[in-house]
């Protein structure tokens, strides 16, 4: 009788054992990633993709903000709760295979003309920034900021700051499919992310002739918005047709050829259809 | 024994004390249910009041209740009036679903019912008249179709008239829009557009309200102050329509039945105030004034007719550099091309152009045009294929008319000269005078072949309500007349005053409207041309 009492009591040990041995994860283990874009499949390539451009903003304009928004992961913040980013190189590796398909060799390829830190984005443990890179206490989702500098150097090609999410003290990086980030910061004309084909293959020449018939300017916002009525979408690219006749009819008057998308190429000649 | 005996005094006992309890006077009854009577569903015209009133029923008698009347939109009522007696004006279209809520007074029993209304435009079919107002802008009449020849007026359609005298009036079946509020794409609105000479309205037909007008017509509207619209077409099933101001046309896009005009067509040119429709379902065909020339009108761009001709044509004419004024430019069925004759005479087949040719005031010029040359698809040959020189000593109203209208199947070319109706046949390259004085000044004449509005094979309603009816409509004071004249068994003109119409203003245009209940074979813009 008493070894049964022992052994009953020894059960209600273990599974109280058990018990303690299983920590409530939502409780306990605090992450944090990005949020991408809705209908966004996150695969192991994906990320959060945004251009930005000084170009045609005014010239007082010397930095500004591009936000990025995170999401905590698990338990909720308890208290205010800081994120840290990390910039990385941006690399890939490209292989040499022999005729039966077996690597032979390998070159690590950097992509060239990343953002630097303090020049073309303010790093991100300045103080002016850390601090606000948090999440307040009981927060689902928070606005992260991402302050771009204006350097002479984006006049000439854009720059592109890769960067992720990395442990803090208060957070562990979440799914690694969503802790990367890409901004590609310039001061002059790149392809829109949602350039569309009815505007014809983007070049610079191209791009700067329609922000200047339309009197627009075609980043990645009004293009959205144009790219969701078709007739909307109609009528400038009617304008487009109109002025590019006209342009092209002044160039003629100053011995100039039409607008070509590569100047140096006679059959990149600039149409609308 | 003694025991049943016991027995049968307790049930006896019992029983004596259940019938003591029973109490006629107090029995339960089942309550029969309460009932609505008295309300049917059925449809109602647009902006008609609802009438309805309800009788609760219980048990076969009318009962006290309180009446609560919903107005659904989607799934959540809106509580729109307590009393027995609804009476209230239809503010949507298509349908509407009414809810009643009937409470009987003494037992507090009750009863909801949803009743579904359908909703049919007013303007079902008849004549929309475009006239002129008294202050000078422009308004609609309709003329609703009640019975076998019985016309119903309704005037003033436009809340607000346009500024400006009556131009044009065409009318679009497959429209859309993008509402401002909601920012909802609509489409296949069935709409009338009239025109004046400042502005266009986009008014739609089944529930009577001008859905989009002036300057939110165009991407890039004319200064107003010098704003001058002279003339409209619509064709490929009105998915487009084209304006000319001042001589610049614009027109929307045929690719997606838009609503707003594009900027006006770039280059040298000035249209003069007709547009016909052309076979094709993206060109219009107009009359260049600068190059003396035809020209097809685009989706952005204006093309001429090439000067080349069919070999064994006996006209060969070039329909650019023609040295002359356009007078007339009409159309009618046909076909001018024997080679192609098999095309069957229905449709815009041909346009007749009366021409003057510069300096020359002695002869006026007739062109036939064939339509078959003015395809998006690529143009051959010039499309003149008939021209005749017609003196105008042989009837001088005919060359300074102030009216010309096509029969619409025969080549017959009405006119009306100071109020007097002539015509020339052209078949037999004669004239016929002074078929009818008008009194009045007229204002409007027109040759309305009617062969759309019948009920398809597949449609379950039958009717037929064609005709060939010429119309002219006089002004005297305030007030205009529209006469229409039929072709007796021998094919000659009669008057029909039977069929006289009276308003007030002065008529500019007319068409006939005709309700298409499958809501999808608009059969009225497939046929716009005949009216404009």
């Amino acid at each position: 009788m008493k070894n049964n009492l022992y052994l009953f009591i020894a059960l209600l040990l273990l599974c109280g054992g058990c018990e303690k041995a299983l920590p409530g994860f939502a409780e306990e283990w605090h992450g944090v990633q990005f949020i991408l874009d809705g209908g966004y499949n996150a695969t192991l390539n994906d990320r959060v993709k945004s251009n930005y451009s000084f170009y045609g903003k005014d010239a007082s304009l010397v930095q500004d903000t591009v936000w990025v928004r995170v999401r905590p992961q698990g338990a909720l913040p308890q208290r205010t709760s800081y994120v840290r980013f990390e910039q990385f190189q941006e690399t890939r590796w490209d292989y040499e295979y022999d005729e039966l398909g077996h690597v032979v060799d390998s070159t690590l390829y950097e992509y060239p003309d990343q953002a630097k830190p303090g020049v073309h984005y303010v790093a991100f443990d300045d103080a002016r920034v850390a601090g606000l890179m948090k999440l307040e206490e009981g927060e689902l989702e928070a606005r992260i900021p991402v302050i771009v500098l204006r350097d002479v150097s984006l006049q000439e090609k854009p720059y592109t700051l890769n960067f992720r999410i990395v442990d803090s003290d208060d957070f562990s990086a979440g799914d690694s499919h969503y802790c990367q980030a890409q901004i590609v910061i310039s001061d002059c004309l790149v392809r829109p992310l949602n350039w569309s084909w009815r505007f014809g293959t983007w070049s610079v020449v191209r791009h700067d002739f329609m922000n200047r018939a339309s009197g627009v300017f075609w980043d990645e916002d009004f293009i959205a918005s144009v790219n969701s009525n078709e007739e909307l979408l109609s009528y400038y690219i009617y304008v487009f047709r109109r002025e590019l006749v006209k342009e092209n009819a002044a160039r003629a008057e100053d011995g100039l050829p039409p607008l070509r998308d590569d100047p140096n190429d006679l059959s990149t000649e600039i149409a609308f259809n | 024994m003694k025991s049943n005996r016991y027995t049968l005094l307790l049930v006896l006992f019992v029983g004596l004390f259940l019938t003591s309890c029973y109490d006629k006077d107090n029995t339960i009854h089942r309550l029969p249910d309460l009932q609505i009577t008295n309300i049917s569903v059925g449809s109602v015209k647009t902006g008609d009041e609802l009438n309805l009133h309800p009788i609760g029923m219980l048990g076969g008698e009318e009962v006290e209740c309180t009446y609560q009347w919903y107005r659904y939109h989607g799934n959540e009522p809106e509580l729109i009036y307590e009393g027995q007696d609804l009476v209230w004006r239809v503010d949507t279209t298509d349908f509407v679903n009414i809810g009643l809520d009937v409470t009987h007074v003494e037992t507090g029993i009750m009863i909801s019912e949803v009743y579904n209304f359908k909703i049919t435009p007013r303007i079902e079919r008849g004549w929309i008249v475009l006239k002129e107002n008294a202050e000078g802008n422009t308004d609609m009449d309709a003329f609703l179709m009640t019975g076998n020849d019985v016309m119903e007026l309704a005037e003033n359609l436009l809340a607000e008239p346009l500024e400006g005298k009556p131009v044009a009036l065409l009318e679009a079946g497959k429209y859309y829009w993008y509402h401002p509020i909601t920012l909802v794409r609509e489409e296949r609105l069935e709409c009338l557009l009239p025109v004046s000479e400042k502005s266009i309205g986009w008014y739609r037909i089944k529930d009577e309200v001008m859905m989009l007008s002036g300057d939110d017509m165009f991407y890039e509207p004319s200064p107003v102050a010098t704003r001058k619209f002279e003339a409209s077409g619509a064709f490929g099933s009105t998915i487009a329509i084209a304006l000319v101001d001042n001589g610049r046309v614009s027109r929307t896009l045929a690719s997606y039945s838009g609503s707003r005009f594009m900027p006006e067509i770039v280059g040298n040119y000035k249209l003069a105030p007709w547009l016909i429709t052309g076979v094709s379902m993206n060109l219009l065909v107009g009359y260049d004034e600068l190059t003396s020339s035809f020209v097809m009108v685009g989706d952005d761009a204006l093309s001429y007719f090439p000067n080349t001709y069919r070999e064994g044509d006996d006209v060969q004419i070039s329909s650019n550099g023609m040295d002359a004024d356009l007078l007339f430019f009409g159309q009618t069925h046909g076909n001018l091309d024997p080679n192609y004759s098999s095309y069957p005479a229905y449709g815009p087949g041909i346009g007749y152009a009366l021409m003057r040719k510069k300096g020359n005031t002695e002869q006026v010029e007739l062109y036939g045009l064939n339509f078959r040359e003015a395809t998006s698809y690529g143009t051959i040959y010039s499309p003149i294929r008939f021209h005749r020189t017609i003196e105008v000593s042989a009837c001088p109203e005919f060359a300074s008319a102030d009216f010309y209208t096509l029969h619409q199947d025969k080549k017959i070319l009405y006119f009306v000269k100071d109020n007097v109706l002539h015509y020339y046949d052209i078949e037999n390259d004669r004239f016929v005078k002074d078929c009818h004085v008008f009194d009045g000044e007229v204002t409007f004449l027109k040759f309305v072949g009617n062969n759309y509005d019948l009920s398809d094979s597949w449609d379950a309603i039958q009717y037929n309500y064609t005709f060939n009816r010429l119309m002219a409509a006089t002004c005297s004071g305030e007030d205009y007349s529209v006469y229409t004249f039929e072709e007796n068994d021998n094919g000659n003109l009669v008057l029909r005053p039977e069929r006289t119409l009276e308003g007030r203003g002065k008529v500019k245009k007319m068409l006939w409207y005709g309700y298409n209940p499958t809501g999808f074979l608009s059969k009225l813009p497939s046929n716009i041309y005949i009216y404009n």
